[in-house]
C-alpha cells in the first residue's frame, strides 16, 4: 500500500462519492469505539485530529518567523490541501488557505546569499522547532511532571492532546524523506550545509518566476512582462531572472528575439549545472510555443540534456511529455506526464500536465481516462490555448471534448 | 524507471497472466514462510519468551521497529533492481510480521485453540472473496489509495493515542480495521491486476501479503473478543 504503481488520474464521481462512504464508514466506526464505552481519556482520539490544524498553522508560522528572524523574505504561505477557500495578504506574504488543513509549506527566499546555508538549515528547523517549543511550553505551565501522567481530567487531556499533535507534527517532519519531489525539514536541513551558491540564486529568483509564471498562466502578458523587468532590475546580474525576460518573449509570440535572448545569456551565464538545465529548459519552451517543427525537432533534446544537468524534476517531465505529444510519441509522452503529474503538487504545473494528459489519453483513445481529464481541465478552467487544442483534436476524430 | 499503463495490451496480456500467476505464487510462498516461522518458533519453546520481552517494553516502540521494516521493505521490494535485494525484504518483512504477531497468537492460543484456525479461514474466504471481485469487475480500485493513507494515518493516531492516554481499543475499532484491510486488499489486488510492473511479482506479492496479515490480525482479535 505503501508504494503507489497506478497513475495518478482525476476521480471519477462515482469513485469520489465511494472514497467519501468508505472514509465516513471508518471514521463512523472509530468515533463509535471512542463512545462506547466512553472513558475520558478516548476523547485524545478526536482531540488530535481536531488540533492537527493549529499545529499546522504553529509550524508553518514557526518557518516563516525564522525566515524573518535570518532576513529572508517570506512571499507565499500555503496552508492545507484541496480546494482554495481563500486567501489573503500579511505584510508581504500572501496566506493561501486550503480545505484539508493536513499539510502546508512556505516559500521562504534569500535577499542576499551570505551565509545562506546556516540561514536556509535555520528556517528549515524554525516549523518543527515551533511546534516544540509550544508542546514544551504546554507542558511547563502545568508543572512539567504532572503533564506526564494518565488522567481523566478534561483540561489536562486537552494541553496533552494537543502537545501530542505539535510533537506528532515535529517529529514527523523531522524524519529525512522526500514528498513528491520536495525535501521535508530533516531532508533540508541535512542537505542546507552542501546547498551551493547557485542553489540561493536560484531560490532568490522563485518569487519574480512564480509571479511570471502566473501571469502567463492567466493571459496577462502584460503584468507577466512588467514583473519580469522589474526583477530583473533589481537583481541584473541573475541568470533565472534573464531567463523569465525570454519566457515573457516566447509567451508573446516573439519566438526570434527569445532565441535571441537566450543565446546571449548563453554567453553570458554563469556555468552551473542548475543554469545550464534552466537554458535548456527554456530553449525547449520556445520550441514549444512557437511549434515551429524544427524547433521542435531539436527541443526534445534540449529537454533530455536539462533532465540530465538538473534531475528529473516534474517541470522538466512536463514539458518533456508535452513536447513527445506534439511528436506523436504517444506511449513516452503518457509516461513523462504522469512522472511530473505525480511528482508536483504545484497547481500550475497540475493544470499543464491534466491538459496534454487529455490530449494524450484521447490520442491514445483512452476514452474514459480522457473524459476524466477533460472534465477536470474544464472544472480546473485554465489553459485555454489547450482547451481549443482539445477541442480541435476532438472535433477531427469526432470525439465529444466533455 | 517506473512505466505506466492503464491496462495490458492485446500483446501483452500473456506477459501479464505470468506476472500474475508469479504474483500469487509468492503470496503463497510468503504465507507458508510465515506459517513455518510461526510453527518454529512455537515448537522451540520461543513463543513466551519472545511474547514476554515485546510485552514488557511500550508498544509503541514495537509498532514503531515493525512500521521502519515494512517502510524499508515496501520501498526495496518496489524500486530495488537486484532480484537478491527484492527477496532479502520480503523475508525481512515476513519475518517482522511472524514476530510482531508472536504475542497475539499466543494469547488467542491460551484462550482457545480453535480461534486461531477460524481467523484463518475467514481471512483466507475474505482474500478469495475480495480477489475474485476485482478478477471479475476489473475494476480499478486504485482510487482508494488516498483514503487509505489517510485512515492508515488515523489508525495510527489513534493506537498511538490509545498506548500514551491509557485505554482499550475495542470491537468498533477491529471491525473498522477489517474493513480497512478488505479495502486495502482491493487496492493491492487491482494493483496487481493493472498496473504493477511485470517485473516486480516479489513487490506485489509483499503489499498483497501486508493486507492479508492485517486483516488476519484483526480478525482474530475479533474473533478473540467474541470468546
Amino acid at each position: 500500500m505503501l508504494h503507489d504503481p497506478a497513475p495518478r488520474r482525476p476521480l471519477s464521481p462515482g469513485e469520489r462519492w465511494t472514497g467519501l462512504g468508505l472514509s465516513l464508514l471508518l471514521f463512523g466506526l472509530f468515533v463509535a469505539d471512542v463512545l462506547s464505552p466512553f472513558e475520558p481519556r478516548k476523547l485524545a482520539f478526536p482531540l488530535l485530529l481536531l488540533f492537527w490544524a493549529p499545529a499546522l498553522v504553529v509550524h508553518e508560522c514557526g518557518h516563516a518567523l525564522a525566515a524573518k528572524l535570518v532576513g529572508w523574505r517570506v512571499t507565499q504561505m500555503v496552508l492545507g490541501v484541496g480546494p482554495e477557500l481563500f486567501r489573503f495578504r500579511v505584510g508581504e506574504t500572501r496566506v493561501v488557505v486550503r480545505a484539508l488543513l493536513a499539510e502546508g509549506y512556505v516559500v521562504p527566499t534569500p535577499r542576499v546569499a551570505g551565509l545562506a546555508r546556516a540561514k536556509s538549515a535555520l528556517v528549515y528547523a524554525g516549523g518543527p522547532g515551533a511546534e516544540l517549543l509550544v508542546a514544551g511550553a504546554l507542558a511547563l505551565a502545568w508543572g512539567w511532571g504532572p503533564f506526564f501522567v494518565q488522567s481523566d481530567s478534561y483540561p489536562l487531556i486537552a494541553c496533552q492532546s494537543a502537545a501530542l499533535a505539535l510533537t506528532i507534527g515535529a517529529v514527523t517532519n523531522l524524519v529525512p524523506h522526500t514528498l513528491a519531489g520536495a525535501a521535508n525539514d530533516g531532508m533540508g536541513i541535512l542537505l542546507s550545509p552542501g546547498l551551493g551558491l547557485p542553489h540561493f540564486t536560484y531560490l532568490l529568483a522563485v518569487p519574480a518566476s512564480r509571479a511570471v509564471e502566473e501571469a502567463l498562466h492567466v493571459g496577462d502578458l502584460p503584468l507577466a512582462a512588467e514583473t519580469a523587468d522589474r526583477a530583473l532590475a533589481a537583481h541584473p546580474d541573475n541568470p533565472h531572472l534573464a531567463l523569465l525576460r525570454v519566457r515573457v518573449l516566447s509567451a508573446t509570440g516573439e519566438t526570434d528575439a527569445a532565441v535571441e535572448a537566450l543565446e546571449a545569456l548563453r554567453e553570458t551565464a554563469p556555468r552551473d549545472p542548475l543554469v545550464e538545465a534552466e537554458l535548456l529548459h527554456a530553449a525547449a519552451l520556445i520550441a514549444l510555443y512557437s511549434q515551429d517543427p524544427e524547433l521542435l525537432g531539436r527541443a526534445l533534446q534540449a529537454v533530455q540534456a536539462a533532465i540530465h544537468a538538473g534531475g528529473a524534476s516534474a517541470r522538466f517531465e512536463a514539458t518533456r511529455g508535452a513536447l513527445l505529444y506534439e511528436q506523436g510519441r504517444m506511449d513516452e509522452a503518457f509516461a513523462a506526464l504522469q512522472r511530473a503529474y505525480k511528482g508536483t503538487r504545484d497547481p500550475i504545473l497540475e493544470d499543464h500536465c491534466v491538459a496534454y494528459l487529455a490530449l494524450v489519453t484521447q490520442a491514445l483513445g483512452r476514452s474514459e481516462d480522457h473524459s476524466r481529464f477533460a472534465r477536470e481541465l474544464s472544472r480546473r478552467g485554465t489553459h485555454a490555448h489547450l482547451q481549443r487544442k482539445l477541442a480541435e483534436a476532438s472535433a477531427n476524430v469526432g470525439g465529444d471534448p466533455r | 524507471m517506473q512505466e505506466y499503463s492503464y491496462a495490458p495490451s492485446q500483446t501483452a496480456v500473456a506477459d501479464r497472466s505470468t506476472f500474475i500467476v508469479k504474483t500469487y505464487l509468492h503470496l503463497l510462498g510468503a504465507i507458508m514462510a510465515f506459517v513455518a516461522i510461526e510453527v518454529g518458533i512455537f515448537a522451540s519453546g520461543l513463543a513466551l519468551p519472545l511474547a514476554q520481552a515485546m510485552m514488557g517494553v511500550s508498544w509503541l516502540l514495537v509498532l514503531g521497529a515493525f512500521m521502519m521494516v515494512s517502510w524499508l521493505g515496501s520501498r526495496v521490494a518496489a524500486t530495488a533492481e537486484s532480484k537478491v535485494a527484492q527477496y532479502a525484504a520480503l523475508g525481512a518483512y515476513v519475518l517482522a510480521e511472524a514476530i510482531i504477531f508472536v504475542p497475539m497468537l499466543l494469547i488467542a492460543d491460551m484462550q482457545a485453540g480453535g480461534v486461531i484456525t477460524s481467523a484463518a479461514l475467514v481471512t483466507i474466504m475474505g482474500f478469495l472473496g475480495l480477489t475474485a471481485v476485482v478478477f471479475v469487475t476489473r475494476k480499478d480500485f486504485s482510487f482508494l489509495r488516498g483514503v487509505l493513507l489517510w485512515a492508515g494515518f488515523g489508525v495510527l493516531l489513534l493506537i498511538v493515542a490509545g498506548v500514551l492516554f491509557g485505554f482499550e481499543l475495542g470491537t468498533f475499532f477491529s471491525v473498522g480495521m477489517v474493513v480497512f484491510a478488505g479495502a486495502a486488499i482491493l487496492y493491492d489486488t487491482s494493483n496487481v491486476l493493472h498496473h504493477y510492473p511485470e517485473d516486480r511479482y516479489v513487490g506485489a506479492a509483499l503489499a498483497l501479503f501486508a493486507s492479508v496479515a492485517l486483516l488476519f490480525w484483526y480478525v482474530l482479535r475479533l474473533f478473540m473478543s467474541r470468546d
